[in-house]
C-alpha cells in the first residue's frame, strides 16, 4: 500500500552539462561531483576519470545516470528509474529519432521554460527504439523495481505543428474548422502505431514491466480526448505490461467519461500538490475509476521542501475519495527543474511521509 | 490601414539560452539583462522596418500575461501553474487574498521604447484569477480597473500612448452564454474611462469573436480587435465599430498568402483600422513569427 514512485527526470548536473558539450568543468562543478559522489557512494574511479578529463562523454552520462539511481534509491523510493539521463527531455529527444519532424526552435511552455518546437512535415516512422540502452542501464544498475517513462503520442502530436496532415485535408477540400480533428487524430494514431507501439515492445521484449505514458498534453483540447484513448488502447492492445499514465497541469475533469474506455486498469498519474489541498477534490469524480492513482503530493516548481507531516496529510486527505490500496504516491512531475539537494529532500520527506500515512491507515 | 501586434511576442533564441544559463548560475545577472534588452530591441527594430504602428516591446520582460500584476498590485500573488486555454502554455494563477490596490512599479515591466503597453482586460483579469477575497466579481473588476486607471496614467507621463485589453475569456464565456448585461456594461464604461487616458482598444480571440464583438460594439467599445482565424468574416461584417482584423494564425506555422488576405479585407464591409496576428505570436518559434510578421506588411502592400 501506498508504493512510493519517481515520475521521470532529475535535472542534469553542471559537471554533466558542462563535459557533454566539451566545456572545462569549473571548480565548483567539481566539488559538486566530489559532494554527491561521497554521498552516493559512488566507484572512486568513475569520479576520478571525469575530474581528470579521460571519461568519455557516454561514461559521463552513464555516471550521472548511476549517480540518479542511486540518489532515488537512497531517497528509499520503491520504484525509480535514472532520473532521464541519457535524455535531453521528453519531447526533443524522442522525436530526434523519429522521421517525418524538422525541428523549428524554441517555444515557451511557461516562464523561462522553453521547448524546441518541430514541425511534422512527413508520416511520422521510428528510426530505432530510444529507450533501449538506458532501460538496461538502470535494470543493470537496481535491484528496485524499474519503471520508464516514454512520451505519449497524443502529446508529441499537440507539441508539433502538424502540417503534414493539415495539408493532406486542406488538399481534399476540408476547411480549416472542419479538418482540425480528423487531421490530429490521423497523425496521434501514426504516432501511436508507428513510433510509441514499437518502442514500447522493444521494452517489454528487454524486460520492462512497467512503463508510463508521459500525456501530460491530454486535455489540452477537450473536444480530442477521446483521441488519446483510441490511440492509448491501439498501441498498447496485446501488450503484457503494467501501464501508467502521467498528466499534469490539467482539468482532469475533461477525462471523464473518455478514461472508462481506456483496456486494462491503467494507473492515473496525477500532478496535485501544485493546487494545494483543495486540488485534491477533484479525487472525488475518480471514485468509479477502477485503476490506481499515482498522487502527486510533491510541488515539484519550488524549492520549499515539504515536511513529511505535509505529505502524509496530502495522502490521508486525498484517503478520503480513493481507497488507499489503489493510491501510488510520487511528485507531481519530474524534478528536473529543482537542484539535486531538493529534489533529494522533497522525495526524502515524501518517502517519510508515506511511511507516516501508512502507520496511520493501518 | 496599419499593422500591428497584439500580444507576447516569442524571445530570441540567444534570450532563451541565456535564461537558461542565468537560472543555472552560469551567467551573471548583468550578463542576462542584456540579452534581454537586445532581444527588445531586435523586436523594436523589426516593426519599425516593417512599417507596424503602435510599437510594442514584446512583453519580454512578462513571464505570462499576468504575471507582473502579482509584483505591482496588493492583494494579489502568482498561485498555481495553470494551462492558458487550449495551449501547451502555462501562466501563474492570480490568488487574491485582500483588496487590489495598485501599488506602483509597473513601468519596471515595460520598455520605455514602447508606443502600445497591452494588459488582461477585466473580465479575464477576474476570470482567470482564483479570487479568496471579493464576494461579488463585479467589484473585482471595478478595483483592476482602478489599478489599470493608475497605470495608465504612469504610461501617459511616460508618453506611452496605447493600451490593449485582452480579452480572451470573454470569447470563451461568450460562447456558453455566461457573461452577464452588468457584465458587458462595466467592461464597456470602465474602457471608456481608460480611453479618455490612453488610445485603449480591445481585442478579442480564441474562438469565433463575432457574438461578443457585436454586443461590445452596441456598447461603443471601439476599436475592436478580432481572432478572424476562428471568426468567419461574414459574421462581423456590419459591426459599428472600427476594427482590428487578426489575419495571421499565431498558433500555427501554415503561411497564409498575403494576396488572399488582401481579398478578404477587400470584400470586408466593416470599418477596418489596422491588421495584426489573431493572438500572441510567442505560439511561434522567433523567425516563424518574424516571417507572419512579413505577410501582414505584404498584404498592406497589396491592398
Amino acid at each position: 500500500m501506498l508504493l512510493t514512485q519517481e515520475i521521470g527526470s532529475l535535472s542534469k548536473p553542471n559537471w554533466r552539462v558542462r563535459y557533454v558539450r566539451g566545456e572545462k568543468l569549473r571548480e565548483e562543478d567539481l566539488r559538486e561531483l566530489r559532494r554527491w559522489a561521497e554521498f552516493l557512494e559512488i566507484e572512486e574511479d568513475a569520479v576520478r576519470k571525469v575530474e581528470s578529463g579521460e571519461a568519455e562523454k557516454k561514461e559521463v552520462v552513464e555516471l550521472s545516470a548511476l549517480m540518479a539511481i542511486r540518489l532515488l534509491e537512497k531517497a528509499g523510493l520503491d520504484i525509480i528509474f535514472d532520473g532521464e539521463q541519457f535524455r535531453t527531455e521528453m519531447y526533443e529527444y524522442p522525436l530526434k529519432n523519429v522521421h517525418g519532424f524538422r525541428f523549428l526552435g524554441p517555444v515557451r511552455s511557461f516562464d523561462n521554460k522553453y521547448y524546441n518546437k518541430a514541425e511534422c512535415i512527413d508520416k511520422p516512422r521510428l528510426i530505432s527504439p530510444y529507450h533501449l540502452e538506458e532501460f538496461l542501464f538502470t535494470r543493470r544498475n537496481t535491484k528496485k523495481r524499474v519503471k520508464v517513462p516514454i512520451t505519449g503520442p497524443y502529446t508529441l502530436a499537440e507539441w508539433s505543428y502538424n502540417s503534414y496532415y493539415v495539408e493532406k485535408y486542406r488538399k481534399l477540400g476540408y476547411s480549416w474548422k472542419s479538418l482540425r480533428k480528423p487531421a490530429k487524430r490521423d497523425f496521434v494514431l501514426d504516432l501511436a502505431k508507428e513510433v510509441i507501439r514499437p518502442n514500447i515492445a522493444a521494452l517489454i521484449d528487454k524486460g520492462a514491466d512497467i512503463i508510463q505514458i508521459d500525456e501530460p498534453a491530454v486535455t489540452t483540447k477537450p473536444d480530442e480526448v477521446d483521441i488519446f484513448v483510441e490511440a492509448f488502447n491501439e498501441m498498447t492492445s496485446g501488450l503484457s505490461c503494467k501501464f501508467s499514465i502521467h498528466i499534469c497541469y490539467s482539468d482532469y475533469s475533461l477525462l471523464l467519461p473518455h478514461i472508462y474506455e481506456l483496456k486494462g486498469r491503467v494507473q492515473l498519474a496525477l500532478e496535485f500538490a501544485n493546487r494545494g489541498l483543495r486540488g485534491y477534490d477533484i479525487l472525488s469524480l475518480f471514485r468509479d475509476y477502477e485503476g490506481e492513482i499515482g498522487l502527486g503530493v510533491i510541488d515539484v516548481h519550488t524549492d520549499e521542501i515539504e515536511s513529511p507531516d505535509v505529505v502524509k496529510e496530502r495522502i490521508l486527505y486525498a484517503s478520503k475519495f480513493i481507497s488507499p490500496e489503489r493510491i501510488y504516491v510520487n511528485p507531481d512531475c519530474g524534478l528536473r527543474t529543482r537542484s539535486w539537494d531538493v529534489a533529494y529532500r522533497k522525495l526524502r520527506n515524501m518517502v517519510k511521509g508515506a511511511e507516516m500515512a501508512r502507520e496511520e491507515l493501518k | 490601414m496599419f499593422a500591428t501586434l497584439v500580444g507576447i511576442h516569442p524571445r530570441t533564441e540567444e534570450l532563451v539560452k541565456a535564461s537558461r544559463e542565468y537560472e543555472r548560475g552560469r551567467i551573471t545577472e548583468e550578463e542576462y539583462k542584456t540579452e534581454v534588452e537586445n532581444c527588445i530591441n531586435r523586436i523594436i527594430d523589426e516593426q519599425k522596418k516593417l512599417g507596424f504602428k503602435q510599437i510594442t516591446d514584446g512583453m519580454i520582460k512578462w513571464d505570462d500575461i499576468f504575471r507582473p500584476f502579482s509584483r505591482v498590485l496588493n492583494g494579489v500573488t502568482a498561485g498555481s501553474l495553470t494551462r492558458f486555454f487550449d495551449n501547451n502554455t502555462f501562466y501563474r494563477k492570480l490568488e487574491i487574498k485582500g483588496k487590489i490596490e495598485y501599488r506602483g512599479g509597473f513601468l519596471n515591466y515595460v520598455s520605455r521604447k514602447s508606443e502600445k503597453v497591452i494588459v488582461p482586460g477585466l473580465y479575464t483579469f477576474a476570470e482567470l484569477s482564483h479570487n479568496e477575497y471579493y464576494k461579488e466579481k463585479l467589484d473585482l473588476m471595478w478595483d483592476y480597473f482602478e489599478a489599470l486607471k493608475a497605470i495608465s496614467l504612469e504610461l501617459k507621463r511616460s508618453e506611452i500612448s496605447f493600451l490593449q485589453l485582452n480579452e480572451p475569456s470573454i470569447v470563451y464565456r461568450y460562447r456558453k452564454r455566461e457573461i452577464s448585461e452588468d457584465e458587458i456594461r462595466l467592461i464597456a464604461s470602465c474602457f471608456k474611462d481608460l480611453k479618455r487616458i490612453l488610445n485603449t482598444s480591445i481585442h478579442l480571440y480564441f474562438g469565433d469573436c463575432s457574438r461578443a464583438a457585436h454586443i461590445l460594439a452596441e456598447e461603443d467599445v471601439e476599436p475592436i480587435g478580432i481572432d478572424m482565424i476562428e471568426t468567419e468574416p461574414e459574421s462581423v461584417d456590419y459591426i459599428p465599430a472600427e476594427l482590428v482584423l487578426g489575419v495571421v494564425d499565431s498558433r500555427n506555422t501554415f503561411m497564409e498568402d498575403p494576396h488572399q488576405i488582401a481579398d478578404m479585407i477587400r470584400k470586408f464591409r466593416g470599418r477596418i483600422a489596422g491588421i495584426s496576428p489573431n493572438c500572441d505570436l510567442e505560439f511561434l518559434p522567433y523567425e516563424q513569427a518574424r516571417r507572419k510578421m512579413e505577410i501582414l506588411r505584404e498584404a498592406l502592400e497589396v491592398l
